[in-house]
């Protein structure tokens, strides 16, 4: 399955979700599902909605206990690690009563960081997401995608190797969508991280991604596993490319 | 910055039409008594009211500090036990199941039967008036906290729990704050239930407060001074609650902050 012999951050081997519903009834949402991300790799799962994309992400993060089959922490079964990963829901979730820089050191400060501390730490990186000036604005303030730029920099003081992004851009216009994209692989180049990302859509999989996941509707399990194999860094010219029409056409056949 | 814009003057005219559209009431009521000769003790023109207001200030003003002690009172005890509970309710889900309907029952009972049978109980003091404003003012408050407490996005809670967030973290960074708009909703509905109460159990039977002034003006015909007491009560209740907004915008400054930066 690719993996090679990187070490692997995130490894989920045959694993099934099934949620009990009242009346006995059962939803089946992940059904043998298998896949890895290594070590600063940046893979995508593209899937209709409603295929249990989001379920994935809740059991690597501990929010749901219980399913079968195996999950994987830097090689760590997911009960037994004690690694806090960053994660990111769709929504920015950013708390309306703080401003701008209390919510970003949000994470910092449930580790028992002072304010102050978690203050200078966090401003280091205040403009590499393009917030500064707005440290001190409610979120009710802020556009978009800059509420959007906010939640991932208070997702990245989580300080874990690990991200998971569940579809950060999907509630932004398409020019905006267009400029985070080009920035979030900025951010990741330069940390280094292996990312784990959501997301419903085709093009910006390929764009973002070392390798993309296919999955089907629910119950959802893998179609399809295929390499992006683009130089990095990489601009939006690759769109236009030969190569980038073969790789989506091979992905729409699945969905 | 100071500059007057559009807006701003738009603001202002809508104001001054506000406060004309008032005092044109006024002037068609004293017109309308002063026309039709209507007897005092039946409607009373705004100047005889004005008149009785300056002529009983220092008695009304005796009366309504009785009132006031058991507004503030009542409310205190109720704002703290209401706190109290709805926290408990929050954490424990057996009691939240065991109070909730205690609460919704004793908001059913009307406060006039209460009231007599408060005074039964505890006498003619202050006593059976604050119990009574605790009893109107403690639902809207518990209910209030209890339902902003359980209005936090449950996505945000598993956010802070995948922060290794601990239960009293999530209470105190999230829960509590999220919970203050409803709150402070709760308080402005139950400052104005507390003055009611108040009066209303005064009226029962009491040596001095606002209520009982009232049932012995109406008991003699003064019309005017039971206007004057009127006047007083919603003075006293809109103070209360300008006071408590106040608190409210110095507690919530984001929701000043609707002005957009982008």
């Amino acid at each position: 399955m690719g993996c090679d012999n990187m070490a692997s951050r995130v490894v989920l081997k045959n694993v099934s979700k099934t949620y009990r519903m009242d009346q006995g009834k059962r939803l089946d949402t992940l059904d043998d599902v298998s896949l890895a991300l290594n070590d600063k790799e940046f893979v995508s799962i593209v899937g209709p909605s409603g295929c249990g994309k989001s379920t994935i992400f809740r059991l690597i993060t501990k929010i749901e206990g219980s399913f079968q089959g195996e999950i994987l922490i830097n090689d760590v079964p997911v009960k037994d690690s004690r690694e806090t990963i960053s994660y990111m829901q769709q929504k920015d979730l950013l708390m309306p009563w703080r401003k701008i820089m209390d919510n970003v050191i949000l994470p910092l400060e449930l580790k028992g960081f002072s304010r102050e501390k978690s203050q200078k730490l966090a401003s280091e990186h205040i403009d590499e997401f393009g917030l500064t000036g707005f440290e001190q604005a409610y979120p009710n303030q802020l556009s978009g995608g800059m509420r959007q730029r906010a939640a991932l920099l208070r997702t990245f003081l989580v300080d874990s190797n690990i991200m998971l992004l569940d579809e950060p851009f999907g509630a932004l216009d398409a020019m905006t969508r267009g400029g985070m994209q080009e920035w979030l692989l900025n951010i990741w180049q330069t940390y280094q991280k292996s990312v784990l990302f959501i997301t419903h859509d085709v093009d910006e999989a390929i764009f973002l991604s070392d390798r993309i996941y296919v999955l089907s509707e629910r119950p959802g399990h893998v179609l399809h596993e295929l390499k992006i194999d683009f130089d990095r860094p990489r601009n939006k010219s690759i769109m236009h490319s030969e190569k980038y029409l073969a790789y989506k056409k091979e992905i729409s056949a699945y969905c | 910055m100071k500059k007057p814009t559009s807006t701003d003057n738009r603001r202002l005219i809508n104001r001054a039409s506000i406060s004309l559209f008032y005092v044109g009431i006024l002037l068609l009521w004293q017109f309308v008594t002063a026309i039709l000769e209507t007897p005092n003790y039946i409607l009373p023109s705004p100047y005889a009211i004005w008149l009785e207001l300056i002529d009983s200030f220092p008695l009304l003003l005796m009366h309504a500090r009785i009132t006031v002690i058991e507004v503030l009172a009542g409310f205190s005890i109720a704002l703290f036990l209401s706190v109290f509970l709805s926290i408990a309710m929050d954490r424990y889900q057996y009691i939240k199941e065991l109070l909730y309907p205690m609460m919704v029952i004793t908001q059913t009972v009307p406060i006039m039967a209460i009231a007599p049978l408060m005074m039964i109980w505890f006498g003619f003091g202050l006593t059976p008036k604050i119990i009574v404003v605790v009893l109107v003012c403690f639902f809207p408050i518990a209910v209030s906290l209890t339902e902003g407490l359980s209005s936090v996005d449950p996505e945000l809670i598993d956010l802070m729990k995948t922060m290794d967030a601990s239960e009293s973290q999530i209470f105190l960074k999230c829960k509590l704050p999220a919970s203050m708009p409803s709150f402070f909703a709760g308080l402005r509905i139950a400052a104005t239930y507390s003055v009611m109460g108040a009066v209303v159990s005064e009226w029962v039977g009491a040596q001095e407060g606002l209520g009982i002034f009232m049932t012995r003006v109406m008991k003699s015909y003064r019309t005017p001074a039971l206007f004057a007491v009127i006047i007083f009560i919603i003075a006293i209740t809109l103070i209360f609650v300008a006071v408590i907004d106040a608190i409210g915008r110095k507690a919530m400054p984001w929701t000043n902050e609707r002005r957009s930066l982008r």
